[in-house]
């Protein structure tokens, strides 16, 4: 049945050891396992096997929520467990940065059939050749990738030039006032520039499938309040580049929506995404300590998790760093709030400061 | 805590009931000790290397009422005696789990891992550090070879590389270990 030298523990036996680790065998149950671990090696190895399989499920996203909540209740809580997990983090990062060196990033994909159809295209094409005197096939099949994002991102700042939906910083998205409702009939979304922003940026995400291109796809869900749909667009483009400092703080801005609109209905699941969002803000810092959009989002952050302290001194940071730019009104607004309360609580006799 | 005095005349009585040879049973002991620490872990307990020493004391506590007539496998008798201390301990860990958030600090960590663990893969031969690289890669990205594929290219079951990886992969966590401590 199996390989000479490999283990015959069967199916069934392994699903008990993936419950047995989940913590959900009655005592019974257990009590057959912990036997069989003491006395049977290759039982036990089968144990650590799955063991280490849980952890890389649990790494790649691809427990179900309840598995995922018995992970984090049975395999998290010692320190050797958690080794085990930043060894399964690491490994994942390192394959996922092997394979992206190993695969090339923009495929140099002939089309010419299609292009040199498009009248409109060669017109560009020769305008562009004139210009910059770079050779034709190359600009079409190489620069027209990098054109649709740059395009789509300009036609996402035309869309939100007036109001934008979401309070945190989107890296490349100039600023705009804040409207958090949709829609309406006093609405300021260009929404002819809003669709192109979309055909363009969904286009280059599926025909490069770089970094970039998912980056600037998740901008334009995270814009629109998308945030499930930008979080995946995210996860994407880490995979393949994880050291994108406005890629981490773009991310970390989708999480923390997602925590706000969850905060309602499920504090537990709120208080995930917060953490995640701090952990990827706290990633970009490092990455890039003056990253204004992740300063920005921090302060919203640990506002929202009512860390004033640090929430005061991060727009402080932020505003010895800007102190010009239309974003500095709103950060301005946020330190005097906290101010306030601050003033007011020391004001209260016996609270807290 | 069961605190019964371990004498190196009674140790020396575990090690023959557990082996046939003083090196044999030192393996056992080794072997039963390391699994029950497991257990109490996963069990939830916050200190699962003395229960298991509890647990081991107390076995040998019984070694003189035991030993004449018991039949079958030695650890297994560990087994009852170790569920005994945990519901003697009443130290299950309360469920903690921990929303600090994580700090550059902690990144940094991670940043430490990868370099040992490519310092760790460097030292594989190329044949492990290709399998390594091919099995554990995110499943769900594009142009990657399956692991069925990799499994036939080896001329192996899917279970067989499975095991191969799983090995391979804990040579590499001792390593990875080892780095980061020194």
């Amino acid at each position: 049945m199996e390989n000479p030298g490999g283990l015959s523990i069967n199916s069934s036996e392994q699903d008990q050891l993936r419950n047995y680790l989940l913590g959900r065998l009655d005592d019974h149950g257990e009590e057959q396992v912990e036997q069989r671990l003491l006395s049977d090696d290759e039982f036990f190895e089968e144990f650590e096997l799955i063991e280490s399989e849980l952890i890389d499920q649990f790494v790649y996203g691809r427990l179900s929520d309840e598995e995922r909540v018995l992970f984090e209740e049975h395999l998290l809580q010692t320190p050797k467990q958690r080794e085990k997990l930043a060894f399964a983090t690491a490994l994942r990062e390192e394959t996922t940065d092997h394979l992206a060196r190993t695969i090339q990033v923009v495929p140099f994909e002939p089309r010419p059939k299609v292009r040199i159809r498009s009248p409109n295209l060669l017109k560009i094409a020769a305008a562009v050749i004139v210009a910059v005197g770079l050779p034709v096939t190359v600009w079409v099949l190489v620069g027209r990738r990098t054109s649709d994002i740059e395009r789509g991102m300009l036609a996402l700042n035309q869309a939100y030039k007036n109001e934008r939906l979401v309070e945190s910083r989107i890296s490349e998205v100039n600023y705009s006032q804040f409207r958090p409702t949709r829609g309406g009939q006093d609405s300021q979304i260009d929404t002819r520039a809003l669709n192109e922003a979309g055909l363009r940026l969904s286009e280059s995400a599926r025909t490069t499938g770089n970094a970039a291109s998912y980056h600037a796809l998740g901008r334009f869900y995270l814009a629109g309040k998308d945030f499930e749909k930008a979080k995946d667009q995210f996860e994407q483009a880490i995979r393949l580049d994880s050291q994108n400092a406005e890629l981490q703080s773009d991310y970390a801005a989708a999480l923390f929506e997602l925590g706000k609109a969850a905060r309602n209905d499920d504090e537990a699941k709120a208080a995930e995404y917060f953490n995640k969002s701090l952990e990827h803000i706290n990633r970009a810092l490092v990455l890039n300590d003056s990253l204004l959009e992740a300063l920005f989002n921090r302060g919203l952050l640990l506002e929202e998790l009512t860390r004033l302290p640090e929430a005061e001194d991060t727009w402080r940071t932020y505003l010895q760093i800007d102190s010009t730019s239309p974003w500095t009104k709103e950060a301005r607004r946020h330190l005097s709030a906290i101010e306030d309360q601050r003033k007011k609580a020391s004001e209260t006799p016996g609270a807290l400061p | 805590m069961n605190n019964e005095a371990v004498t190196h005349d009674s140790f020396e009585a575990l090690l023959s009931w557990l082996g046939t040879t003083r090196d044999d049973g030192a393996q056992k002991y080794e072997t039963i000790r390391a699994r029950l620490i497991r257990i109490f872990m996963n069990k939830r307990c916050t200190d699962p290397e003395d229960l298991a020493d509890t647990t081991i004391n107390r076995v040998i506590g019984k070694l003189s009422t035991i030993t004449p007539d018991y039949v079958g496998d030695p650890a297994s008798y560990f087994c009852g005696v170790a569920r005994m201390v945990y519901l003697e301990s009443g130290r299950r860990k309360e469920l903690t789990i921990s929303r600090e958030p994580v700090t550059p600090a902690a990144d940094l960590v991670l940043d430490q891992s990868r370099k040992c663990l490519r310092s760790c893969l460097a030292q594989l031969p190329t044949q492990q550090q290709v399998l390594v690289m091919d099995y554990y890669v995110d499943e769900k990205l594009e142009k990657i070879k399956s692991r069925q594929q990799l499994a036939s290219e080896l001329g192996l079951t899917m279970n067989a590389l499975r095991i191969r990886a799983y090995r391979i992969r804990t040579l590499l966590e001792q390593c990875v270990r080892e780095c980061m401590a020194a």
